[in-house]
């Protein structure tokens, strides 16, 4: 049997290493909690990353121009239509800007002349909640694109920003097959989409499915 | 006795620690990335979509990593991975070109970026696998090289604006459709089920692929 009374330089080492192991343990029960949070095609569950939101209140959504891969020409007026159609549309979700360096940031760079013609880099806090997020539109697919079709992009990737997946409704601009790129701004799906992710009494539901 | 308890103990800490150290992070930017990627769910706009229309041979495929140069601070922005696949035109369903044509088609293997605040991103992506010497029906659109491309594919490179963009076709024309994940996986988030023997939710056949050609030129 141990006297750690005797010793008190063991008892200070092994409280330092109980303290150690509870804050590992408890660490990695919350991580396994809070993991496996992504909004996307490949999301198997409801809604999990969206913003943290007081009914109350306009949902604010902070963005800036990515420093890294800052999106210009036609690239920025598809970026800036896309927020101002989402501002304008019948939720409480508006986009603001926000110069901080945290907030996060939208931007357009080379990504492949296959890949995606948009990305959002989700980071969520445990429990889903959004931390950082950057969203890129890929230059090399859009580049002999016209405006519609990127500012289509854009506004399917800022819905998924603001914490949509994507729809199988036509007219949708969260439709990914079909002619979504035509459309330009989100549609009365995808403003429901927001509505039931975000309930606000000054926008009530439009849709009744 | 009591040096190893402590010991054992200290190393039980240790190990969670490291484990600590591991998964912090993980909570702290837990998470991923959503791609969004154009498919197509209807023969209409696979064939509407596509500039050009081919049965071609697959010669040989050969990878090249492209420099998406540096920063102010002279730090790499990354690289993007293509393969390029050259293949010989043996009919041509819609377009210009000829049989015997060489086409080299742009496929994205991967994709790495590299954040101003020093994350980094790396995304590899599926590449359907062809068999050097076999005939596939490509479904392509033309782009001008890029800037910061290998000059040795041509000019002009093709590439697919969404997927399916590549088939097989029996002797009967039917076509039978390839795929990566990425588009069965979207097709089962739209609760929609290829046809038998197929990674498409739609049949196809060449003669049909012409109707629908000519049903869309202005000369009808």
């Amino acid at each position: 049997m141990l006297d750690f009374a005797k010793d008190g330089r063991n008892l200070k080492h092994l409280w330092w290493v109980l303290v150690c192991v509870t804050v590992a343990a408890v660490v990695s029960v919350v991580s396994a909690v809070g993991t496996g949070v992504v909004l996307a095609y490949n999301d198997t569950g409801s809604h999990v990353c969206n913003w943290s939101y007081d009914e109350d209140t306009t949902l604010e959504i902070p963005y800036r121009s990515d420093p890294q891969f800052p999106s210009t020409g036609a690239y920025a007026v598809a970026w800036s239509s896309a927020r101002l159609n989402w501002n304008d549309a019948d939720t409480p979700a508006e986009f603001t800007y926000d110069g901080g360096q945290q907030s996060h940031t939208l931007g357009a760079t080379e990504m492949g002349m296959s890949a995606a013609n948009g990305v959002l880099y989700d980071y969520c806090w445990n429990f889903g909640k959004r931390s950082a997020t950057r969203g890129l539109l890929n230059k090399s697919t859009l580049g002999n694109k016209g405006a519609v079709y990127k500012r289509s992009t854009a506004s399917h990737e800022l819905g998924h920003y603001i914490g949509l997946r994507h729809s199988t409704v036509t007219p949708s601009i969260m439709n990914y097959s079909g002619n979504f790129y035509t459309y330009g701004i989100q549609q009365q799906d995808d403003e429901c989409g927001v509505q039931d992710i975000y309930p606000h009494e000054d926008y009530p539901l439009e849709c009744d499915y | 006795m009591k040096n190893k308890i402590i010991a054992l103990v200290a190393v039980a800490g240790v190990v969670g620690i490291l484990a600590a150290l591991v998964v912090v992070p993980q909570m702290m930017w837990g998470g991923g990335s959503s791609a969004s990627w154009l498919i197509h769910i209807e023969a209409e706009t696979l064939v509407e979509g596509s500039d050009r229309i081919v049965i071609a041979t697959y010669v040989d495929g050969r990878t090249e990593s492209i420099s998406k140069g540096d920063d102010a601070e002279g730090n790499s922005k990354g690289s993007i991975t293509e393969r390029f696949r050259r293949f010989t035109v043996v009919e041509v369903l819609k377009g210009e070109g000829a049989p015997g044509d060489t086409l080299h088609v742009v496929a994205t293997e991967g994709n790495r970026l590299r954040f101003s605040d020093g994350k980094s991103s790396d995304n590899e992506y599926e590449v359907v696998d062809l068999k050097s010497g076999d005939e596939y029906v490509l479904f392509v659109e033309a782009r001008s090289r890029p800037a910061g491309y290998p000059s040795g594919y041509g000019d002009v490179l093709w590439t697919s604006p969404g997927e399916p963009n590549l088939a097989e076709v029996d002797a009967d024309g039917r076509l039978t459709f390839l795929a990566t994940d990425v588009y069965r996986d979207l097709l089962a988030e739209g609760g929609l089920t290829p046809v038998s023997g197929s990674a498409a939710p739609f049949e196809l056949t060449k003669e049909e692929i012409k109707r629908l050609v000519a049903g869309s030129s202005p000369s009808g």
